[in-house]
């Protein structure tokens, strides 16, 4: 089978510091896909990578089949390939629906013309729809920046669900949020994922447990190991590096 | 649905205040003194202006320091064919506009590779470069001394073309920026990452804002010359640059009706300090502050914050 997303060889370098290190990295379609590792691992900037928020010094990236190396990452994100950022990212004056509207349109709109022309219904109930689907409907009045924490990760996932993404790439979701929320986010995502193949970057180790089908471990700019995670829990190595480490 | 009814009424209050707005424009014309009609004529004109650059600090969140460039080639690319070529004021009135829109989508290509205060910058550079350019080519503008065009406009007709010009842009950027396209615009301002991982390329955004803005400016510069018949390289120069940013900052950035109000307060703030004493930018400058101080966000920015939400 292909696969939806694949890295072949992927390298990015900060200067002297070698984040990411020659990776070769594959998601297949409909999985929910995590990536652990210690702090400095090289997850997000191999994320980033993948979204297009930097460009790899060498190797190359394919999405669907298609090269999408180069590709800047609104293009990316008309291919199908949506974000959510470590520190989430909302448009603070604005409302939580105008914040998804932005996304909505997206979507939703298509030609230069689509874009001159007043919002329809369809848009409204649209943003209705998703707001629903992460729980915010009732908050959908109150600028997204005036919202706590947590409701403000829920916005920009609704935003990157409007987008009707393929795949789906989560970085932290779940850091700084109480036991509470994280249930709710567990469950959002095991719904999410019924659509859209998840790549989802998490410190948490029960939540990825819970969550993933494979997951992927990153040490020094490598993949150490991949696979389930029960073999994850077993395998000496990640326990050595990741476990035993403290990340 | 309910939110969509409710966004609906509020919809008609805004463009009901706007066309109420336009209207009492219309009615302003049989009460005023003729002196007055003129000036009210250059506030709409200047207006006009200020919408333009509105459109870009207000909405997308750039700060130009060099569009008196467009101003200018708007008033010159309209202004010239009058003088040179005997071109007839409805056919001149375009050129102008397109004249900025080409000088504004040609700047736009290099100066928006930078955001920020570097882009203030950039346009202030080029602004400053079209200002030297009307010295250089003095022989054709006649900058030094101004060019006055061979056209009589009759006061009345004047104001009646400066309101026209005037409301158009008011309802056409008001559309726009409520507009998909006008929703990424803000999204820009607000969050530049945000709106890119969003789907949405920033620079190309940006540069059709920025076309679009100078075109306007060309459109005020334009109708500025043919209805004053003149054209002179001081609205090429940085003055004119910042009148604009003052005007907008004064009413309120970001909000519709912002830049009308920006412009005349600055005017008649002018007018009266300059009856008075010979210091009188001193008591503008002075004034000017006191108002920020008691509306940061402008006059119609800071009132959109206590309470009128619902001001575009």
């Amino acid at each position: 089978m292909r696969p939806l997303l694949e890295a072949v060889k992927v390298r990015r370098t900060f200067g002297g510091l070698v984040a990411v290190d020659d990776v070769d990295f594959r998601v297949d379609a409909a999985e929910i896909r995590a990536l652990i590792g210690p702090n400095g691992a090289g997850k997000t900037t191999l994320a980033n990578l993948l979204t297009g928020r930097l460009r790899p010094t060498s190797g190359r990236v394919y999405f669907e089949g298609q090269e999408i190396t180069f590709l800047p990452a609104h293009r990316r994100v008309q291919l199908g390939i949506a974000c959510t950022l470590q520190i989430p990212a909302v448009l603070r004056g604005l409302s939580v629906f105008e914040n998804v509207l932005l996304a909505v349109q997206r979507a939703e709109l298509r030609g230069p013309l689509g874009f001159l022309r007043p919002q329809g219904e369809t848009l409204v109930v649209r943003v209705c729809e998703v707001l629903e689907a992460v729980g915010l409907l009732d908050t959908w009045e109150e600028p997204a920046g005036a919202l706590p924490y947590g409701h403000q990760r829920l916005v920009e996932l609704a935003m990157a669900l409007a987008l009707r993404p393929r795949l789906l790439v989560l970085d932290e979701p779940t850091q700084g949020l109480s036991p509470e929320e994280i249930a709710r986010w567990t469950g959002l995502i095991r719904r999410v994922a019924q659509k859209t193949t998840v790549l989802l970057i998490e410190h948490n180790l029960p939540v990825v447990l819970d969550l993933a089908h494979r997951v992927t471990v990153m040490d020094r700019g490598r993949i150490l190991f991949e696979g389930t995670p029960r073999e994850v829990e077993e395998e000496p190595a990640v326990q050595r590096a990741y476990l035993g480490a403290g990340g | 649905m309910g939110r969509a009814s409710g966004m609906r009424s509020g919809k008609h209050r805004v463009w009901g205040l706007h066309l109420g707005v336009l209207g009492g424009l219309g009615v302003l014309q049989f009460v005023l003194p003729p002196y007055h009609l003129g000036v009210v004529t250059r506030i709409l004109l200047f207006s006009t202006y200020a919408l333009a650059y509105n459109l870009l600090l207000g909405y997308t969140g750039l700060l130009s320091l060099g569009h008196a460039l467009y101003f200018a080639a708007g008033m010159y690319g309209a202004g010239l064919p009058v003088y040179y070529l005997g071109l007839e004021a409805p056919q001149a009135f375009p050129v102008g506009v397109l004249g900025s829109a080409v000088m504004a989508a040609l700047v736009g290509i290099p100066a928006l590779r930078t955001t920020g205060l570097r882009f203030s910058i950039v346009t202030l550079l080029f602004g400053q470069t079209g200002y030297l350019l009307t010295l250089y080519f003095n022989r054709i503008t006649w900058a030094d001394q101004g060019l006055s065009l061979p056209l009589q406009v009759p006061p009345v007709l004047r104001y009646h073309l400066a309101l026209l010009l005037f409301g158009v842009s008011l309802l056409g950027s008001l559309w726009i920026v409520r507009s998909p396209f006008g929703r990424v615009l803000v999204g820009l301002r607000e969050h530049e990452e945000r709106t890119h991982l969003l789907g949405y390329d920033p620079f190309l955004y940006r540069w059709v804002a920025h076309v679009l803005s100078g075109a306007l400016c060309g459109a005020a510069g334009a109708a500025y010359a043919l209805l004053f018949a003149y054209v002179g390289n001081a609205f090429a120069s940085v003055l004119y640059s910042v009148y604009p940013l003052l005007w907008v900052l004064v009413g309120g950035a970001g909000t519709a009706l912002g830049p009308l109000l920006g412009v005349a307060l600055v005017t008649y703030a002018v007018e009266v300090a300059s009856g008075l004493t010979h210091a009188y930018l001193v008591v503008v400058g002075a004034a000017l502050i006191c108002l920020i101080r008691v509306f940061p966000q402008g006059i119609l920015g800071s009132l959109r914050k206590r309470g009128g939400r619902w001001l575009p």
